[in-house]
């Protein structure tokens, strides 16, 4: 029963090495690490971001432009219609050709709404 | 017994990342926190063997949806100083847990669930795989899910009417 | 192979809407949509056809059926007399819905009127398959269909506050209620381990009377009741009613409501009707509609605007019709359904003056409805029958229409009730008089007349006439309303 996600599990703890594996290499590697330096940092140079090239400014938090949202709210809803695919694509063999038409039908009407946010410019850029 | 271990740490997870939820001051840590809760909800369904459920709340809610919130937050964009943290947090929370499971929903969980003289409908073993979920979809239930379609559908239009400037 | 048949009204309405989305991607920006309005309302009108093709008994002589119930997905849905009648009042609410929406958008303008028309007629689609589920997941996904295509059109008027005020509102205890539905729902297939509404009543009959399963009925009491604003669950009801446009006011009145008493007769008298449970549900019920007749017609007195009062009146209105759900039978259903014909009627009559009025005036305030009578005396005999008719004053329908409901109350031993639901019919008296008053004796401010199309003229006089008969001759509509509910008996 449980065994059938002992994958899942595999994965979490995988991902979890991976991320402290990270933090703990960039600590060893540092002189303060591993190299056991007492070397006192400036606090600006410590909390810059690391980056080569032009000097950043300001802050990342800014406004986002709202079609942002009518994105993710268009993508909300057409995610919400893959989620059905999963099922019908695993019992495609047992529905035949009546599971495939039904499939199209779904898909047709979503296609009008897709068809109209395209033609009413909702995914393009402004 | 595996299997009690295993909901109680999910359980507490999803209790811990609710109170995170509620209790940060930064909204994109709510907003994160919430991706936790998902995921421990998530791992709930799994072990009540409905995979589909489980896959679809970290599809669309752990994806879509958090993506659509984390959208909001950004288009508010408030600052840590518009975001006063409130007084006396941990004490309120606190008290309100303990009036809505003490006197509301705790009573009622008691008088529901303990006096067993009912019982669940019997499950097949097949219950709640994709595949037997995809049966069932597509043939009993296909005019329900048609009616979906027109659900997005309407939502799709609606959506686009009242939040687009300009259509 | 698939029974079309069962669904096809569903199907001409869908089929409607996606056209006019189709239609609206090629027309010019700025060009008028007189063909949207056209197909809108032709759709319509087939799909209300084809019902009298479906019953059996078509004037017309193209009968699709000999008359049977037709059934598709092994029993899933299935359109029985009493769907049939459910979704002609359905279907008619939507007609008089998009007579009004042309009207209201004269004034208020809406750069998309086809938008919201495919939304009605989505939605319309959606209380019209509500009432031919004979299945929990089909009857949930049909309302929701019906739900949020309203909330939709409740805020449509998105620079309008008070129009966003009513979507927002809606919108939030509107999925409340849903969760609270679903919830219930949930306890419930898992008790019966079955979704189709007779296999619940079986299953249900079988086992012991469990604090579960009342804790389950609650919840789908609760839920649903929201739907149909039952007092306590109301609070929603005036404020989406004064903001939300007035077209819409009318279709959530009349067209939801059916399809929440749809839901409601379905859920309650064939799937929980079980011993264990269905004096549960009868008290709750009792309670509900008691409060709602109390409550709706004394916070309808103060009201100075006139759609907000019709809300607080169908608050009360949804309770009388809740006395007729509690005698289960052949005669409650029949007074039940009698009586929504009767509403349904009034209540969209009313609803049209107010959209004439406010083209007009631009007011909605029940005070400046003075005069009404001098500048358009159809108006005036509008309001004076649906609003008398609506209070249950003889020989108007609704008397004849609460006399049914009361008796059948009475029959079953709801003396009480029938008796709360006469003395606030006498209340509710003095607020619709007070309007009826303000057009009939009070001198206008301002005399111009008022002018409508010959259309509206026609559907008005359609109002009033259908109103003084079925007063004095309920027996046509009482027929066709004991053919329907015999199909549940």
């Amino acid at each position: 029963m449980l065994e059938q996600y002992g994958y899942v599990l595999v994965f979490l703890m995988a991902g979890i090495v991976f991320i402290l594996g990270a933090f703990i290499t960039g600590w060893a590697l540092s002189p303060n690490g591993l190299l056991g330096l007492k070397y006192k940092y400036k606090k600006e140079v410590l909390v810059d971001t690391y980056e080569c090239g032009v000097e950043t400014y300001g802050s990342s938090w800014f406004r986002f432009n709202v079609s942002f949202y009518l994105y993710a709210l268009l993508f909300v809803i057409f995610d919400i219609e893959t989620v059905f695919l999963y099922p019908w694509a695993v019992s495609f063999k047992a529905l035949g050709m009546f599971g495939f038409m039904e499939m199209i039908v779904f898909i047709l009407i979503l296609l009008v709404g897709l068809a109209y946010a395209w033609k009413k410019e909702a995914l393009k850029w402004e | 017994m595996l299997e009690a271990v295993v909901f109680y740490i999910l359980a507490a997870a999803l209790l811990g990342f609710g109170l995170l939820v509620i209790t940060r001051t930064n909204p994109i840590a709510s907003a994160l926190s919430m991706v936790g809760a998902f995921g421990a909800l998530a791992a709930l369904y799994a072990l009540l063997q409905a995979t589909l459920i489980a896959i679809i709340q970290i599809l669309v809610y752990a994806g879509g949806i958090m993506v659509l919130v984390i959208f909001v937050i950004m288009l508010l964009n408030l600052h840590e100083e518009d975001l006063k943290p409130m007084k006396a947090r941990a004490g309120t929370v606190l008290l309100s847990l303990l009036a809505v499971f003490g006197l509301v929903l705790g009573p009622v969980f008691l008088a529901v669930f303990p006096k067993g003289n009912w019982k669940w409908a019997a499950l097949t073993n097949d219950f709640g795989s994709i595949f037997t979920v995809g049966e069932k979809v597509f043939s009993d239930y296909l005019f329900p899910f048609e009616m979906l379609s027109l659900l997005l559908l309407a939502a799709i239009v609606g959506a686009l009417v009242l939040s687009k400037r300009k259509l | 192979m698939i029974n079309y048949l069962t669904f096809l009204p569903e199907i001409i309405l869908v089929c409607t809407a996606i056209l006019i989305l189709v239609v609206e991607l090629f027309q010019a920006p700025s060009s008028k949509r007189s063909s949207i309005r056209w197909i809108a309302f032709l759709g319509t009108l087939a799909a209300l056809l084809c019902l009298s093709c479906l019953s059996g008994s078509c004037p017309l002589g193209c009968n699709l059926t000999d008359g049977t119930a037709q059934q598709a997905f092994n029993g899933f849905i299935k359109t029985d007399g009493l769907a049939l009648y459910f979704k002609m009042i359905i279907l008619l609410a939507t007609l008089f819905t998009l007579l009004m929406t042309y009207r209201h958008f004269e004034t208020h303008k809406t750069p998309y009127p086809a938008e919201f028309l495919a939304i009605l007629l989505f939605s319309a689609a959606g209380a019209s398959a509500l009432t031919s589920a004979q299945e929990i997941i089909t009857l949930y996904i049909a309302l929701e269909t019906l739900t949020i295509s309203s909330y939709l059109l409740a805020s449509f008027m998105k620079k309008d506050k008070g129009s966003n005020e009513a979507g927002m509102k809606y919108l939030l205890l509107g999925a409340f209620s849903s969760a609270l539905l679903l919830f219930g729902f949930s306890y419930i297939y898992g008790l019966t381990g079955t979704t189709v509404i007779t296999e619940i009543a079986k299953s249900l009959a079988m086992q012991p009377s469990s604090p579960l399963a009342v804790f389950a009925l609650i919840l789908v009491v609760g839920g649903l009741a929201f739907k149909i604003s039952l007092a306590p669950f109301h609070m929603w009801t005036p404020d989406v009613y004064e903001g939300a446009p007035t077209p819409v006011t009318a279709f959530l009145s009349v067209a939801s409501k059916t399809a929440g008493f749809a839901a409601f007769v379905r859920l309650f008298w064939v799937g929980l009707n079980v011993p264990s449970l269905q004096p549960i549900w009868m008290g709750l019920f009792a309670v509900l509609s008691a409060m709602s007749i109390i409550l709706g017609n004394l916070e309808a007195i103060p009201q100075k605007n006139i759609k907000r009062l019709m809300g607080y009146s169908s608050i009360a209105q949804a309770g009388y019709i809740a006395t007729g759900f509690l005698a289960i039978g052949p005669m409650g259903l029949t007074a039940l359904l009698f009586y929504i014909f009767v509403y349904l009627f009034a209540n969209l009559g009313v609803f049209l003056t107010i959209v004439i009025v406010a083209n007009k005036t631009g007011s909605e305030q029940i005070e400046d409805y003075a005069g009404m009578w001098k500048r358009s005396p159809l108006i005036g005999i509008v309001l004076l029958v649906c609003l008398l008719s609506l209070a249950g004053v003889p020989p108007f329908a609704g008397f004849s229409g609460k006399w049914y409901l009361f008796g059948a109350a009475i029959s079953k031993g709801y003396t009480w009730l029938a008796l709360i639901g006469m003395t606030f019919s006498v209340v509710s008296l003095f607020y619709y008089l007070q309007v009826a008053k303000q057009a009939l004796v009070v001198a206008p401010k301002d005399p111009s007349p008022i002018e409508m199309s010959l259309l509206e003229r026609s559907v008005l006089i359609l109002c009033v006439v259908v109103t003084v008969t079925l007063g004095v001759w309920p027996r046509p509509i009482m027929d066709l309303a004991q053919a329907a509910a015999s199909s549940l008996f």
